[in-house]
């Protein structure tokens, strides 16, 4: 990743950032805290987009929330645990921050965002024509329905393995919990979701 | 990709109006829950030795095995059992906070570390640790001696069934019995169950499992040696010796 728009801010050795990975970045920025602007650059989006799942905030919150992780992400850079993946540490920051968010500004039980998700919508696939566009969408709304409906815990998980693509293991580590109960916890969802699903009478 | 936030963020670091918390802070936090760790299997384990100490004083075995479940109940160091119980608890939660400990199935944890607190705990009883934190802190602790029954506390409570003293004289099917607090009793012993070696003749120290039925009457279900007790560790002499000579002892004076 070139970064660009710095101008004379950042030193040359780190505009290339490309060849480096995550963890090789930690250990970088320890030693020279301007390293952390490629991690932040690589994170950003995805952060942006987690945290408007997770939350159902608006946008302005939304980038508010991710600055907020950043600086807590880059004040706890020293307890880095060289044995986790970055994104797996800077998602467990980020998911706690927004439940901490939540907790204080709601008061009550998180709310997940399935709307207006590209990633959601293409995962049942795109009509050829209009009519059949239109049965799609209607098949997302009551699936979002139903997945909405599931308990918060189910939802996490799902959303993690589904929509941020994340590993087992990434996701033991960013909910801080064993692996096999992640497995347990996305069977469960899947099957109710599916037992849902069929009492709705949906067809995929 | 317009990278906004972290340009914001960016410009914070630069400034220096964020920086990163010390390393010898996380690593301070971290060695701290790892003592918590280690002190709380530690308190745990012996107070799991000092359980097994006090019921071997109790000759609470003995007293399972004779199906007297009333007398076991009763024989329960049940302020070390909250205690094992309390610090097994803090140990696994403590374990929840390590670094790692979340990658762990919680019920393997929780077996792994009872397994852990008796194993420990049973070493420290039979090495004769829990003996001797549990006879400092009878020396040393007065409050100790109003949470925790000593033997002969235990064996004084003829309410519950319980006498023990030294048998004064004896006759057919009854003796005269001088318990430790110098109360004399007759012993009704005409259906009673004499356990080991233990004989029905004066100067003979025997602690006894019945019934009070009456005032200084008691009708004995159980005679066993007092002496055959691990009470006895440490002292001198051995069986036949009455309590009132262990006073002298050390033995007694819990």
């Amino acid at each position: 990743m070139r970064i660009k728009n710095q101008g004379n801010q950042m030193s040359e050795q780190i505009r290339d950032c490309d060849n480096k990975t995550d963890e090789e970045l930690v250990l970088l920025t320890v030693e020279n805290p301007e390293f952390y602007f490629c991690l932040m650059a690589r994170y950003e989006d995805k952060l942006l987009r987690y945290v408007g799942r997770i939350s159902s905030v608006g946008k302005e919150t939304a980038e508010d929330l991710v600055q907020e992780i950043f600086i807590k992400a880059f004040e706890n850079i020293n307890d880095f645990d060289t044995k986790l993946k970055f994104s797996s540490w800077i998602y467990r920051i980020a998911r706690n921050h927004v439940v901490s968010y939540w907790r204080k500004n709601k008061g009550e039980a998180q709310v997940f965002s399935w709307d207006d998700d590209d990633k959601f919508k293409n995962m049942f696939g795109s009509g050829e024509d209009l009519e059949k566009e239109i049965g799609t969408r209607l098949i997302v709304e009551k699936v979002r329905t139903i997945i909405g409906s599931l308990k918060p815990a189910y939802q996490e998980v799902m959303l993690l393995r589904y929509l941020e693509d994340k590993s087992y293991e990434d996701i033991g580590d960013i909910l801080k919990k064993p692996v096999g109960t992640v497995g347990t916890l996305l069977s469960e969802a899947k099957k109710q979701l599916r037992e849902k699903i069929k009492k709705e009478n949906i067809k995929l | 990709m317009t990278n906004d936030i972290s340009k914001k963020v960016f410009e914070k670091i630069k400034n220096k109006e964020v920086s990163p918390k010390p390393k010898w802070r996380f690593v301070l936090a971290h060695l701290l829950v790892s003592i918590l760790l280690i002190v709380f299997i530690f308190v745990g384990a012996l107070a799991f030795g000092l359980v097994a100490e006090l019921l071997s004083q109790f000759d609470a075995l003995d007293v399972l095995s004779s199906g007297s479940g009333r007398v076991l109940l009763l024989s329960l160091p049940y302020f070390w059992i909250i205690l094992v119980l309390i610090f097994s608890v803090l140990g696994v939660v403590e374990f929840f906070k390590t670094k790692h400990g979340y990658k762990y199935n919680s019920r393997y944890v929780t077996v792994g570390f009872a397994a852990l607190v008796i194993i420990l705990g049973f070493g420290f009883y039979v090495i004769g640790f829990a003996g001797a934190a549990e006879n400092y802190l009878e020396k040393n602790i007065p409050v100790y001696a109003g949470l925790v029954k000593t033997p002969s506390q235990f064996w004084s409570q003829p309410q519950s069934g319980l006498i023990s003293g030294t048998i004064v004289s004896s006759g057919n099917g009854t003796f005269e019995l001088q318990d430790q607090n110098g109360h004399s009793w007759t012993v009704d012993c005409g259906s009673a169950n004499w356990e080991g070696q233990v004989r029905n003749e004066g100067g003979v120290a025997v602690k006894i499992i019945g019934q009070q039925i009456g005032n200084g009457q008691f009708r004995a279900e159980e005679i066993s040696p007092w002496a055959g007790m691990e009470m006895m560790r440490g002292s001198v002499g051995g069986s036949g010796m009455g309590p009132e000579m262990m006073k002298g002892t050390g033995m007694m004076g819990y």
